[in-house]
């Protein structure tokens, strides 16, 4: 019997079936497909633009939150707080601040929150003018002070008089502002400083020189990201390199987000509403532009309508951002070289909120789950607030009943990105 | 003296006041802005009888305020802010020329208020205004500069941070023109002053 050269024989067999050969492309396909969906699950379910379908019902946001002088993690990673929620000494309230940054914010380790509080020194109908309550411009109305729970042993200690808005260094050092003066006065401009303690017992050191109208983001490392108010609205966003070093990162620009690694800074440029506003993706190390995006070549899914407006404060997980927008909420998708849009929710703004979304934050690291809380529409009713858990894949949310206005429950974060 | 006497003399002195004002034509001058949305609400100025209230004059003009509808969203840290928050104000001025540094020209000086029933943020730096320089120029290039904040040129200008806004546009006089005329002539009042409940926001 004559025998074919060996590699011929060794392949014929296989040439010949072409079973053989769809087995040979398939199971390498196969493979690739399984690891692909283990690597990258976002390759593998794509998150879709769309409206958020929103129904009430029972919920628990992951995270720990605070409202009024409740504070709570019944799924969170605080130990403390998973069992049983505690009380804070006051309720937190920063009526200077409003929905632009956090009311509370956790420590590096979980165990201290810094929180703001509020106290009036005189009684104010805010139905009515000042005029016809005597209030005259200047006179001295409230007065915020910054306090320190601890949840391991709940206790509570306030710092100085006039202090609001922290932000924690991953070793633990916390900055804040403390107005100079302490008071908020009628129609005069609340003037801080930038303020920093090594630890939350060590003494304060000024930051800054010149009480302005300053707002503490986050720490990026070892650099400072603020934003200085201007007359009229608006901001700057700077960097303070350390004290009294102080340097623009952005003009008229709000901030959005500080990267996990605390090297670059997520920046909104530009007027709202003028169509001109770039995001801007910055070194904090030297104010650098990294990449940008024209935020008129993002729209809203179901209206088809260009953006107007994009606000922080965002929420940073990875390579996602989720900020808030007239469309409702966007998410991001920024790496050191660049940002893209890779999501946008629709939300119902005038029908689900009062009028925008406040705080949203990602709920998990797989940066999936999406929790925010809003002012709701009234009907005569006093002023009330709601929770919303969502899944931004499945472009659902779970919505909490309703809950007086001053016990809404928002998320206790820190801003901050980068090692020490 | 006794305390009918008192009373008598009192009374007295309280309509001698009100005959003077009124023989004096004793007028009060009002806004009320009627939010209907960001780019299109209504700013109205009224004359009103001091004495009884009725309504002498009044001249209607389209406004806008804010980026939103939240009354709670301050601008005053990332220049996104929700309009004006309902309720009475005082205005604690009017000025031909300001000098802000986003805002300048002609501009009636609105009292802080806090949003929501009084639940929310307080929110400042509250004007009616425009988009003119100090000089009420409009720098719209050609031989002056082109500066966004200052030059009116199109009905996105009515978008704010959460002030009223209304228009310098022409044809003249504009908008603001004939505002500030109506003002001037009911009113008068210029600089730093103090009056109770001049405007009132739904």
């Amino acid at each position: 019997m004559r025998r074919a050269p060996e590699g011929r024989r060794r392949l014929r067999p296989l040439l010949r079936s072409p079973r053989r050969i769809v087995a040979l492309l398939v199971v390498p396909f196969a493979a690739t497909t399984v690891l692909m969906v283990h690597l990258f699950p976002a390759a593998a379910e794509n998150p879709r633009s769309g409206r958020l379908e929103i129904a009430e019902g029972a919920l628990t946001a992951p995270g720990v939150y605070v409202g009024g002088d409740d504070l709570t993690g019944p799924a969170s990673s605080n130990a403390d707080l998973r069992g049983h929620g505690q009380k804070l000494e006051r309720a937190a309230s920063s009526p200077l601040l409003g929905g632009d940054g956090p009311v509370a914010a956790p420590s590096p380790d979980g165990r201290l929150v810094a929180y703001s509080t509020w106290a009036w020194t005189r009684a104010v109908d805010w139905s009515k003018a000042f005029g016809d309550q005597g209030i005259a411009i200047g006179d001295r109305l409230g007065i915020p002070t910054l306090r320190i729970h601890d949840t391991h042993g709940n206790r509570d200690r306030a710092l100085e008089a006039g202090t609001f808005d922290a932000a924690w260094r991953a070793d633990g050092a916390l900055a804040y502002v403390r107005g100079d003066p302490a008071s908020y006065r009628a129609n005069v401009p609340y003037l801080a400083n930038v303020v920093v303690r090594a630890s939350a017992t060590a003494e304060p050191v000024a930051w800054t020189q010149q009480a302005d109208r300053y707002r503490v983001y986050g720490w990026a490392g070892d650099r400072l990201v603020v934003t200085r108010g201007r007359e009229g609205g608006g901001a700057d966003a700077e960097v303070l390199d350390g004290p009294a070093k102080v340097r623009l990162l952005a003009g008229e620009a709000g901030v959005l987000g500080i990267s996990p690694d605390g090297g670059q800074a997520l920046v909104s440029v530009g007027a709202p509403g003028d169509g001109g506003v770039t995001l801007s993706l910055r070194s904090v190390a030297d104010s650098t532009e990294a990449a940008r995006l024209a935020l008129s070549s993002v729209t809203d899914p179901v209206t088809g309508q260009a953006l107007s407006w994009i606000a922080g404060p965002g929420s940073w997980t990875g390579d996602h951002v989720l900020v808030t927008s007239d469309a409702g909420l966007v998410v991001l998708h920024v790496t050191a070289a660049s940002v893209s849009v890779e999501q946008v929710l629709h939300v119902d703004l005038d029908r689900v909120t009062t009028g925008s979304i406040y705080e949203p934050r990602f709920a998990d690291a797989a940066a999936r789950t999406v929790v925010w809380w809003a002012d709701v529409p009234r009907d005569g009713t006093a002023p009330a607030s709601a929770q919303f858990v969502c899944d931004r894949y499945a472009l659902t949310c779970k919505r909490s009943a309703n809950v007086a206005a001053s016990q809404a429950p928002r998320p206790v974060y820190n801003l901050s990105g980068g090692g020490r | 003296m006794s305390a009918r006497a008192r009373i008598v003399v009192v009374a007295a002195v309280t309509a001698a006041s009100f005959l003077a004002a009124g023989r004096a034509g004793a007028t009060v001058t009002t806004f009320d802005f009627h939010r209907m949305s960001n780019l299109n609400s209504v700013l109205t100025i009224y004359r009103q009888d001091i004495l009884d209230g009725s309504i002498l004059n009044r001249v209607a003009y389209r406004a806008g305020s804010g980026l939103n509808t939240n009354e709670c969203d301050s601008a005053q840290y990332d220049s996104v802010g929700g309009w004006l928050p309902a309720g009475y104000y005082s205005l604690w001025g009017h000025w031909n020329n300001y000098t802000g540094d986003k805002i300048q020209g002609r501009v009636w000086y609105l009292q802080d208020k806090r949003c929501n029933g009084g639940t929310g943020q307080i929110r400042t730096d509250l004007f009616i205004h425009s988009e003119e320089d100090m000089y009420n120029r409009q720098l719209c290039g050609g031989s002056l500069p082109y500066v966004e904040r200052f030059c009116w040129d199109g009905d996105r200008d009515y978008y704010s941070v959460g002030c009223i806004k209304i228009s310098v546009a022409a044809p003249s006089p504009s908008d603001l023109a004939r505002l500030h005329s109506n003002w001037d002539n009911w009113s008068g009042l210029h600089g730093s002053f103090v009056l109770a409940q001049r405007l009132y926001v739904y």
